[in-house]
C-alpha cells in the first residue's frame, strides 16, 4: 500500500517538475502573414518638390493596411544606406487597401517639409507590407510585417528632402 | 544423524537472530531516498538555465527561430546594414567576425532595432568588444560576417534579460576581398 502511494506521489512530483520546465517550449500560434500578401507600386515613381508620390497596388488576395517605406538613398555621390522614407515609420492606409482596388490604396507624398534638411538621391524603393490581424490567444488585432511580400523598384533622378 | 542435528541447530540459531523491523527498513529506506533526490535536485538545479521568455510565456529560444534578418555591406565595405524584416523587435546584435582560419572575433552593436527597422551604416565605430572601449576592425580582414539577434526576455521573476540567440538562427554576409 505504501508503495503505492509512494509510487503516485514520485510520479505526480516528477510530472509537475518536468512541466514546468517544459512548458516555456510549447510553440505558441504565430501570428504569420499570410502567403497571397502582394504589393506592387504602379506607374512610375513621381518625385516633384522634393517629394516622393508612390501609388500602391495590392495584387494579393488580403488586405493590406499599411506599409515601410525605404529608399536606398545617397548624399550626392556617396550611398548611406537605406533610410525610411516616412519619418513615423509606418504609413497606414486610411482604410484597408483591398486585394485589385488602387483607390484605397493612396499614400501622402514622402519626404520633410522643412526647408533646412538635406537632399537626398533615393535609387531604389523598398516596400513592406504591413497588415493588422487578430491574434487568436490573445483576441486582440495586432500589427504585423510580411517580410515575405517586400517589393522593390529602382528609380531614376529622384531627389527628396529627408531628416538626416 | 549427527550431520542433521548440527544442520538443525544452525538454521534455529539463525531464526533467532534480531534485526531491524520492516517497517523501520521501509521507513529507512524511503527516507534515504528522499534525502538524495533532493540532494541530486539542488545539485542539477545548478546545471539548468533560468527559462527565460518573449510574448507571453513562450521561450525566447523559440523567439529566436523567428527572427529574420537581413545584412548588406556597401561598395566600399566598410558599412554594414543590417534589417530586421520580421516582427521580433531585436534588442541589439552581435557581429561574428570570421576570418578565413575559421578563427573569429566577438562585437556588440548595441542599437535596438524595431520590427520593419533597418540599422544603417554600422562601422567600426559602432561597435564594442568585450574588455575593450573601442574597437577598430576592418571588415575586409574577414571572410564573413555572422549577424546574431540578441532578444530580451523576462525571467520567472519578472526582471527582463538579454539572451544571445544561437548562432544558427545567425545571419552570414560574406566578404568580397578585393
Amino acid at each position: 500500500m505504501i508503495g503505492y502511494v509512494l509510487l503516485i506521489t514520485a510520479a505526480i512530483a516528477m510530472s509537475f517538475i518536468v512541466y514546468s520546465w517544459m512548458k516555456t517550449y510549447v510553440p505558441k500560434g504565430e501570428l504569420k502573414c499570410p502567403d497571397d500578401v502582394s504589393m506592387t507600386i504602379t506607374d512610375t515613381i513621381r518625385c516633384t518638390d522634393a517629394k516622393m508620390i508612390v501609388t500602391i497596388k495590392n495584387n494579393g488576395l488580403f488586405n493590406i493596411d499599411g506599409y515601410t517605406i525605404k529608399g536606398d538613398a545617397y548624399k550626392g555621390a556617396v550611398g548611406v544606406g537605406k533610410k525610411d522614407l516616412y519619418e513615423q515609420g509606418y504609413f497606414y492606409f486610411g482604410k484597408p487597401c483591398k486585394p485589385q482596388e488602387k483607390d484605397d490604396c493612396i499614400s501622402l507624398p514622402f519626404g520633410s517639409d522643412n526647408l533646412t534638411d538635406p537632399l537626398f538621391t533615393i535609387k531604389e524603393v523598398e516596400i513592406t507590407p504591413i497588415r493588422a490581424q487578430s491574434n487568436a490567444e490573445t483576441g486582440k488585432n495586432e500589427t504585423i510585417i510580411c517580410g515575405n511580400a517586400i517589393t522593390k523598384k529602382t528609380i531614376e533622378d529622384c531627389i527628396i528632402r529627408l531628416k538626416n | 544423524m549427527n550431520i542433521k542435528n548440527n544442520l538443525k541447530v544452525t538454521s534455529k540459531n539463525k531464526m533467532n537472530k534480531k534485526g531491524v523491523s520492516p517497517i523501520i527498513a521501509t521507513v529507512l529506506l524511503v527516507a534515504m531516498v528522499l534525502v538524495i533526490a533532493i540532494i541530486v535536485f539542488f545539485w542539477l538545479r545548478g546545471f539548468l538555465k533560468e527559462p527565460i521568455t518573449k510574448f507571453g510565456d513562450e521561450n525566447v529560444e523559440l523567439a529566436c527561430d523567428k527572427v529574420v534578418l537581413t545584412g548588406k555591406l556597401d561598395d566600399s565595405q566598410t558599412n554594414l546594414e543590417i534589417s530586421n524584416n520580421g516582427n521580433v523587435p531585436i534588442e541589439e546584435v552581435k557581429l561574428k567576425l570570421v576570418d578565413a582560419g575559421g578563427n573569429y572575433d566577438s562585437y556588440t552593436a548595441g542599437s535596438r532595432l524595431k520590427a520593419g527597422k533597418t540599422l544603417r551604416q554600422i562601422n567600426e565605430k559602432d561597435l564594442t568588444k568585450k574588455d575593450e572601449t573601442s574597437a577598430k576592425i576592418v571588415f575586409e580582414n574577414y571572410k564573413k560576417i555572422v549577424i546574431i539577434p540578441v532578444l530580451l526576455g523576462k525571467t520567472s521573476s519578472g526582471e527582463e534579460k538579454k539572451y544571445v540567440c544561437p548562432d544558427r538562427n545567425g545571419k552570414e554576409v560574406y566578404i568580397t576581398q578585393k
